[in-house]
């Protein structure tokens, strides 16, 4: 763990430090949990009650965290938990089929003030709705974020070489997607 | 630890397209949101609001006014004139997807005015079936045969019981004789000496003609009868 987790770590417990330590925890990782959560969801509100709901749930039990993983890779896993949950509701509430999910995210793409079809960032955002939501989680990992295998396997629990695959399909697939619309 | 070259380099070895689309953020966020985010979280904590869920578990669907307060009259209203509705589709139904249940049966599709009434059964040269007649003597008929089969069967069984009895004691006295024949007239005397109540041959009836005695004796010697006459006690007249 880099020194300035350990540190911010160990002022959370103190009482006096702790908001302030949990505030520098949030500032310095916010914005790639955001990008991570927002581009599993879409939709900014959404992805701020999540984000928030996260925070919340690391404030809660970050006094137990047993520093046997990376802060962020901890967070990380967090984060995806409280997406996929997120997506899993959604599912369940709409009783719709997946395929009609997939469609709401990509109507929701298309109803972005910025959206152009045209451009290939539009389009790479599209393909990616297509993707199950966990070769999404991989793909964003090491695609955005570039996140190491190594790295990955602990945020997920799942072995390297399956991640590895997992994200050479997804690459594939979106490629696919772009080339034929 | 892998590196942001070989991150890279592998993505241009999967997809050189998508190395080349780079990864460039397309959406957009409210203005100052990551400067207040931290504020906005802290200030939940501490008014102890716990996390939200993501959708709201209030009730979607509206029911009609009075409807619970009217509901148990109405259902008993409905059992006493014997209208108890047991649609087992609609329960099925119910069970496999409620939604579906609650959209209308009404049918959506428009039909011309006043089509039924002019629909007209096309004519056909088919005649009607007649109904099929069973004739009664076939039935009696049946009848009479299923009472042969059974007397026959109990006439066999009847037959095949005493007669074996019967041949047996045909069977007995037929050999019987055949072996009697067989006997010798000593073997037969010999015999009813054992067996029989009188000691005496003389009761032994002989079937023989009466001239066949009178040969024998006068085949017989003067010396034969004197022994004879010895043996024996006076027997009477011959």
């Amino acid at each position: 763990m880099n020194v300035d987790d350990k540190e911010l770590l160990h002022q959370f417990k103190d009482p006096v430090q702790k908001e302030k330590a949990f505030t520098a925890i949030i500032k310095k990782y916010q914005e790639r949990l955001y990008w991570h959560i927002r581009r599993m969801v879409v939709e900014h509100e959404d992805a701020n009650d999540i984000l928030q709901n996260m925070f919340i749930k690391v404030w809660n039990s970050l006094g137990n965290f047993r520093e046997d993983s990376q802060l962020y890779t901890w967070l990380y896993r967090i984060a995806t938990n409280e997406s996929l949950t997120f997506l899993e509701q959604q599912k369940r509430r709409s009783a719709v089929s997946l395929s009609d999910v997939e469609s709401n995210l990509s109507n929701k793409i298309k109803a972005d003030e910025n959206f152009d079809a045209n451009k290939l960032e539009w389009k790479l955002q599209l393909a990616m709705q297509k993707l199950p939501e966990k070769q999404r989680v991989v793909f964003n990992l090491r695609y955005y974020d570039e996140m190491p295998y190594e790295e990955m396997s602990r945020i997920l629990d799942t072995s390297e070489g399956a991640l590895k695959a997992s994200y050479h399909h997804a690459a594939k697939k979106i490629e696919d997607f772009i080339l034929n619309h | 630890m892998e590196n942001k070259i070989s991150i890279e380099q592998e993505l241009r070895e999967i997809s050189p397209l998508l190395a080349q689309i780079g990864s460039k953020n397309v959406f957009s966020v409210p203005p100052v949101f990551f400067d207040d985010l931290s504020s906005a979280i802290i200030d939940k904590i501490k008014t102890g609001q716990e996390e939200t869920f993501y959708f709201s578990r209030e009730n979607l669907y509206e029911v009609p006014q009075n409807y619970f307060a009217a509901l148990p009259d109405l259902i008993l209203q409905k059992a006493l004139a014997g209208e108890v509705v047991e649609d087992e589709v609609f329960e099925e139904m119910e069970v496999i997807s409620p939604l579906l249940n609650s959209i209308s049966k009404k049918p959506v599709f428009t039909v011309p005015e006043g089509f039924f009434e002019k629909v007209t059964l096309p004519e056909t040269n088919v005649k009607p079936a007649g109904a099929v007649v069973v004739p009664f003597t076939r039935k009696k008929f049946f009848a009479y045969a299923v009472a042969a089969v059974v007397t026959a069967i109990l006439a066999i069984g009847l037959f095949l019981i005493t007669g074996r009895d019967f041949n047996n004691d045909q069977n007995i006295t037929s050999s019987t004789r055949a072996e009697i024949e067989k006997l010798s007239e000593d073997e037969i005397v010999t015999y009813l000496k054992l067996n029989s109540p009188a000691d005496d041959v003389t009761l032994i009836h002989y079937n023989g003609k009466e001239t066949d005695i009178k040969k024998a004796v006068d085949a017989m010697s003067d010396k034969e009868i004197q022994q004879y006459l010895q043996e024996m006690e006076d027997p009477g007249e011959i």
